[in-house]
């Protein structure tokens, strides 16, 4: 897990990149859906899917290997599935799904600049609290990773003991000075913030667009492409 | 332990969903009596701690290595329902971002490591402490459990959607897990007792619950 990499894919220019978050999100989110909820998906139907979602990874200019490398997380994951009896016919389907979903999330993440992302997510319900949490949480990871690796770093030099108990003990203290150095950041994040006036309320400087005739043409063209893979290739 | 999407069948995650999002809700509500109109930006670092804290590793046996799940400690130091709201940030995180746990099971996930490796696991912590009368030892087992309770219901919802055979999954889930929760609970006692000797105030502003018990 690389901090830097939060969603730096998301700062290459293209069509996909400039659509209404909104849009991105139901499309995506109803591939997944349709991939896990379908009972039983017919190679040609993964196939349509895969290639329907490399389509749109190419339209934004993604380079391949990052997706690919992100949609295979899910290969550990199997072998809890694989050495079942019988358990190699099971992880076909099982593999197709989570790699197809998780190719489709790392399309909408990284053609989606994480800032953009939320105020999607909170348009379209995800509650308020959460959404001013993973505003700022998404500000301050850069920072704390930064903090966390330097002293890890250090803990890494000066840890030398052979024994388990005595390495965990000391990486306790590497976190707790991480926690009280977060502790003390937060509280001087809301001092800052609230002689500027803060008093619990975001206000945004640009206030967000309505849906253009691309947004809407882009969902109903991937609806109707996600649609006819499902029925045409469907088998049953 | 973030399950991946299509590993659950719909009955479970879309169950798990339901009530994840009932006791995100709940706890919303509660953690903001608690910490009133500073729990945005507190929180939302306290879930970049919770974040960056994950990412370092600790040698578990012959070259393999566990990471910090931090549900006891953050149910411990943050309360039950804000340490709940800042897994639950980190876990939204991880799943969008990170492709680390499903996004049709981020309800599931949220359900064993936010609800019960958190919330769940601060009442077990209240109840071993009144028990033993010794935080540390309560914030030791409690740490192990939350692990391999979150693990354990891991394992059980793979078992019931027939993804993995109960035989099979429940032993490898906990047994796993049994072993990385011993470094979980070292750590999480270790960074209590050192944020106890450099903060004391975070401890008495409520924060390392039932402090009268501790001294």
């Amino acid at each position: 897990m690389q901090h830097q990499f939060f969603d730096h894919l998301s700062s290459i220019p293209s069509p996909l990149r400039d659509l209404d978050p909104r849009v991105k999100v139901v499309a995506l989110l109803s591939l997944v859906l349709v991939v896990v909820l379908w009972p039983r998906l017919t190679s040609w139907q993964v196939l349509g899917y895969l290639g329907l979602l490399l389509a749109l990874a190419r339209w934004a200019r993604l380079p391949l290997r990052p997706l690919v490398e992100r949609s295979l997380a899910v290969v550990p994951f199997l072998a809890l599935v694989a050495v079942a009896p019988r358990g190699l016919q099971l992880a076909g389907p099982i593999f197709a799904r989570g790699a197809l979903s998780a190719l489709a999330m790392v399309i909408l993440t990284s053609a989606t600049p994480f800032p953009e992302l939320l105020s999607a997510l909170a348009r379209l319900g995800l509650p308020r609290p959460l959404v001013l949490i993973l505003s700022f949480m998404y500000r301050y990871t850069f920072i704390l990773v930064d903090e966390a690796e330097r002293m890890y770093r250090a803990w890494q030099g000066r840890a030398v003991s052979r024994q388990r108990r005595v390495l965990w003990q000391s990486l306790g203290g590497v976190i707790a000075s991480l926690f009280l150095r977060s502790y003390e950041r937060g509280e001087r994040v809301y001092a800052a913030m609230a002689a500027r006036g803060f008093d619990g309320e975001i206000r945004l400087l640009s206030p967000p667009k309505g849906l253009r005739g691309r947004d809407l043409f882009f969902l109903a063209a991937f609806a109707a492409l996600l649609l006819a893979i499902t029925i045409a290739w469907g088998g049953n | 332990m973030h399950i991946p999407d299509g590993f659950l069948d719909a009955k479970t995650w879309v169950t798990l969903s339901a009530a994840s999002a009932a006791a995100v809700a709940y706890a919303a509500r509660q953690s903001s009596k608690e910490l009133e109109e500073r729990q945005v930006p507190l929180l939302g670092v306290l879930s970049a701690f919770i974040f960056a804290a994950q990412m370092l590793n600790f040698p578990v046996v012959a070259g393999t290595s566990g990471h910090l799940l931090g549900g006891a400690l953050a149910a411990i130091l943050l309360g039950p329902w804000t340490g709940a709201m800042a897994i639950t940030a980190v876990l939204i995180i991880q799943a969008l971002i990170f492709q680390d746990g499903g996004i049709t099971a981020l309800g599931a996930n949220v359900f064993n490591m936010a609800v019960a490796g958190t919330m769940v696991t601060f009442f077990l912590y209240r109840a071993l402490l009144r028990l033993t009368g010794k935080w540390y030892l309560a914030a030791f087992l409690a740490a192990w459990a939350s692990v391999v309770l979150a693990a354990g219901l891991a394992g059980v919802e793979l078992a019931i959607s027939g993804t993995s055979p109960w035989h099979l999954v429940i032993p490898a889930m906990v047994g796993i897990h049994a072993l990385i929760g011993l470094g979980e609970a070292v750590i999480t006692a270790a960074v209590l007792s050192a944020v106890r000797s450099l903060r004391p105030d975070l401890v008495a502003s409520g924060l390392v619950p039932a402090q009268k018990e501790v001294a």
